[in-house]
């Protein structure tokens, strides 16, 4: 017995020397690979740290967004810059990427001058601006384009759409109105519902909705906005159940309607279906909106993958303070309502306030509020909702608690 | 009519200003270190795969995907376009920026390519200005983050292309330069297989003595810790004669030399295993070759930028290194050794067999390097 375990313990010194024997080989075949295969050992120890790959078939993107070639040669003329800006503002929406519109507005930067002249930049600049959350600049555009052409539905189109987010709905109606004469039903009906909505005539918005919605708005272009619109208006009465049909159909008549896609997570997150939003997320982009859903979902699973998550969140806020970026301070303060301190979510939330004034905003106010446990920290969002008489039955606990009412 | 608001929808359907659904603006990355007393700083420049596609073609294929061999390919040209867009200077005028092999990051599911940079300036290190040109003609929102260290602190700057920055910058510390110095002599070793060959040669027949011409397990571990202290010494001791000469520029022996003479220290060292009638002590073995390997671990020294000025504490953080790393191989080795010195097969077979693979390693590395 004795000589069995005295050969099996000299069989595996054996091996452990045959091992530093290898370990010396293995020194010698790197050798003339130098530095990265000790980058690539000490990367594979740290996966942290940077390395060289060894493997050239190792992909580093994938689905290649086609931006090089919308910027290539032979963009002389500003009709050309024009066609080229649209292609990549598309391509910047479909995947959710701010890079392209900044592309868009380098390309169009030679024809400044020509903005009082030329409608079609006039507009794009001023969807460039919007979507960098300049809202009043993109306003000052749309104001000097409507001044000169009173009758451009689009224009006025996008002027309502930003005084909803500005929370002036008021003004909002009137842009809309002006595209009764002028645009189907369907267009002014769901701009005037839309803006009527919150400006405290939430029944009336309805009436004109089921009036001018039909299936067959939902087949065009438009489609998931008007589906999108009459799930906000649902949610406003807390008909959860239609809104979340109505999101479904948003989505199914525009894939990429990613604002859809958030509010339908939301849901789910809100009624105990976290698997489903994380299933739903796989294919979104992994942006601020989406990465704290999902947060929220892995928190609600019990999911390891959690720390990770809010450790990048973490991650882009303090970048965004280097970098001076104030623009996702409505996820900021959400991520920090959830899973940071009440009092910095407040304080997010009302510098967000000043900015944007849609209902998600205002109830992260209120919440960050009821938080932090100071009523005086949702005043702003109090006045506006006193002077619109705008009427949201998801604002209610927040209002009880804050000794408030609509 | 009709078309025109066609046109408008698809951009306000759509109209997501308000929500963070979209990705954040493009940036890059410079982490800058302090500058050592060769007025030499480590960098390193990060910049997305995605935003690299856009300033130079890296798709070369047309598969809407980017693979390690498409970078691999475009290597140069990647790092010409870093020296182009990445002008550094000071009080000295231009600095000359050399960029080593590329490397690949991670940040989340983004792939970045990391571009090492080592940074000679002529002038004051406080004076450091950066005039980075990334994407200055196609995209006015990019920024480029850097991560400067002073004084053992960071502080981050954010620079826009195309508006040069001054972004000062100071020396490093003497204690954080002696321990920079220090990780790279440790490191040394541990990279430096040919100083661990002769290590471990030394170190096989330190847990045996001679008698009768014959090898024999010493009784104690003091007596094997004892032998390997002073080997280990003696060999301290030597190199660092050498190693100070050569680096305080009193004796430079060619470099290619130097290399061949370890290789065959090496191959001697694990050779006089294998003849236990002669006997030269393992100590005076070590000291002797000590003063080679020395000049060795000076040009390895030299090659991380010691050019000229104050050497001596790059000097004394590099040797002490250099031990400590040491010392971490032979206390992994020496209990191993120890523990199976008594084992008959160690005399019979595995001295033989392990000094063998080690001459023929250091007779291969002779021919390499010859």
């Amino acid at each position: 017995m004795d000589s069995i375990r005295g050969d099996a313990t000299s069989a595996r010194k054996e091996w452990i020397l045959a091992a530093l024997h290898c370990i010396l080989l293995g020194f010698e075949f790197l050798r003339p690979r130098g530095w990265s295969i000790v980058a690539l050992l000490v990367g594979s120890i740290a996966a942290a740290a940077p390395y060289r790959p060894i493997d050239p078939t190792l992909e580093l993107a994938h689905n290649l967004p086609p931006y090089r070639a919308a910027l290539g040669s032979g963009i002389e003329n500003l009709p050309a810059a024009l066609a080229q800006a649209h292609l990549l503002i598309e391509e910047g929406r479909r995947r959710a990427d701010i890079r392209p519109f900044a592309y868009a507005d380098r390309l169009l930067a030679p024809y400044a001058d020509q903005e009082s002249k030329n409608t079609e930049l006039a507009l794009l600049l001023a969807d460039i601006h919007q979507y960098r959350h300049d809202f009043d600049g993109a306003v000052a555009i749309l104001d000097g384009l409507i001044v000169r052409d009173p009758r451009n539905s689009n224009a006025r189109l996008m002027r309502a759409q930003i005084r909803i987010v500005q929370g002036k709905g008021r003004d909002a109606v009137r842009d809309c109105m002006t595209l009764v004469a002028r645009e189907a039903a369907w267009i002014w009906g769901a701009c005037a519902a839309q803006a009527l909505a919150i400006s405290g005539r939430l029944p009336e918005a309805q009436r004109i909705l089921e009036a001018s919605v039909h299936g067959d708005t939902l087949r065009g272009p438009g489609g998931s906005w008007v589906a999108g619109v009459v799930a906000e208006l649902a949610l406003q009465s807390d008909d959860r159940a239609t809104a979340e049909t109505w999101l479904q159909r948003a989505i199914d008549s525009d894939p990429y309607d990613h604002v859809a896609a958030v509010e339908l997570i939301d849901l789910w997150n809100d009624s105990g279906r976290a698997a489903r939003s994380i299933d739903f997320m796989r294919d979104r982009p992994a942006s601020d909106a989406f990465l704290i859903r999902k947060a929220v979902a892995l928190r609600a699973l019990g999911d390891p993958t959690l720390k990770a998550v809010i450790a990048e969140m973490t991650r882009r806020f303090t970048e965004a303070d280097e970098l001076g970026d104030r623009t996702h301070l409505r996820e900021r303060a959400a991520f920090e309502l959830q899973f940071g301190e009440p009092r910095a979510a407040l304080a997010h939330a009302q510098e967000n306030y000043r900015a944007q004034r849609e209902l998600v905003d205002l109830r992260v106010l209120l919440q960050s509020a009821v938080a932090a446990g100071s009523t005086d920290g949702a005043r702003e969002g109090l006045a506006w909702l006193r002077e619109s008489h705008t009427q949201d039955k998801r604002l209610a606990p927040d209002l009880a608690k804050l000794g408030a009412s609509q | 009519m009709k078309r025109a608001i066609v046109a408008a929808l698809a951009m306000t359907s759509l109209l997501w200003g308000s929500w963070g659904v979209a990705h954040g603006t493009s940036r890059s990355y410079l982490t800058l270190g302090e500058a050592d007393s060769a007025h030499r700083r480590h960098a390193q420049w990060e910049i997305a795969i995605v935003d690299l596609a856009v300033a130079m073609p890296l798709d070369l294929n047309n598969d809407h995907r980017i693979v390690w061999g498409e970078v691999e390919a475009q290597e140069t040209v990647i790092q010409t376009l870093a020296r182009a867009n990445l002008i550094f200077s000071d009080s000295g005028g231009a600095c000359n920026v050399a960029i080593a092999p590329l490397l690949i990051d991670w940040h989340g599911e983004q792939s970045y390519v990391v571009a090492p940079l080592t940074l000679a300036c002529e002038g004051t290190p406080g004076s450091l200005t950066v005039d980075y040109r990334f994407l200055a003609n196609i995209d006015a929102s990019h920024r480029m983050l850097v991560r400067l260290t002073e004084r053992g602190a960071t502080r981050v700057i954010v620079v826009t292309p195309g508006t040069p920055r001054e972004i000062g910058g100071s020396h490093a510390s003497r204690f954080g330069e002696f321990f920079r110095y220090l990780a790279e002599g440790a490191h040394h070793i541990w990279i430096g297989y040919d100083h661990l060959a002769f290590l471990l040669a030394l170190l096989l027949p330190a847990v045996l003595r001679k008698s009768a011409r014959q090898w024999h397990p010493v009784p104690r571990l003091r007596d094997a810790t004892l032998e390997t202290l002073k080997i280990v010494s003696a060999f301290t001791v030597s190199h660092s004669i050498t190693l100070g000469v050569a680096a305080l520029g009193f004796l430079r022996p060619p470099a290619q030399a130097i290399e061949v003479a370890i290789a065959l220290s090496v191959a001697s060292a694990a050779a006089l295993n294998l003849v236990p009638r002669w006997t030269i002590s393992g100590v005076w073995l070590a000291f002797g070759f000590g003063f080679i390997h020395g000049f060795g671990f000076a040009n390895a020294l030299a090659d991380l930028g010691l050019r000229r000025g104050d050497v001596i504490v790059p000097l004394l953080g590099f040797n002490l290194g250099v031990e400590v790393g040491q010392l971490a191989v032979v206390s992994i080795t020496l209990p191993l050794l120890f523990a199976w010195r008594a084992r008959p097969a160690y005399v019979t077979r595995w001295l033989p067999a392990a000094s063998s693979v080690i001459i023929v390693l250091a007779l291969y590395w002779t021919a390499l390097r010859w």
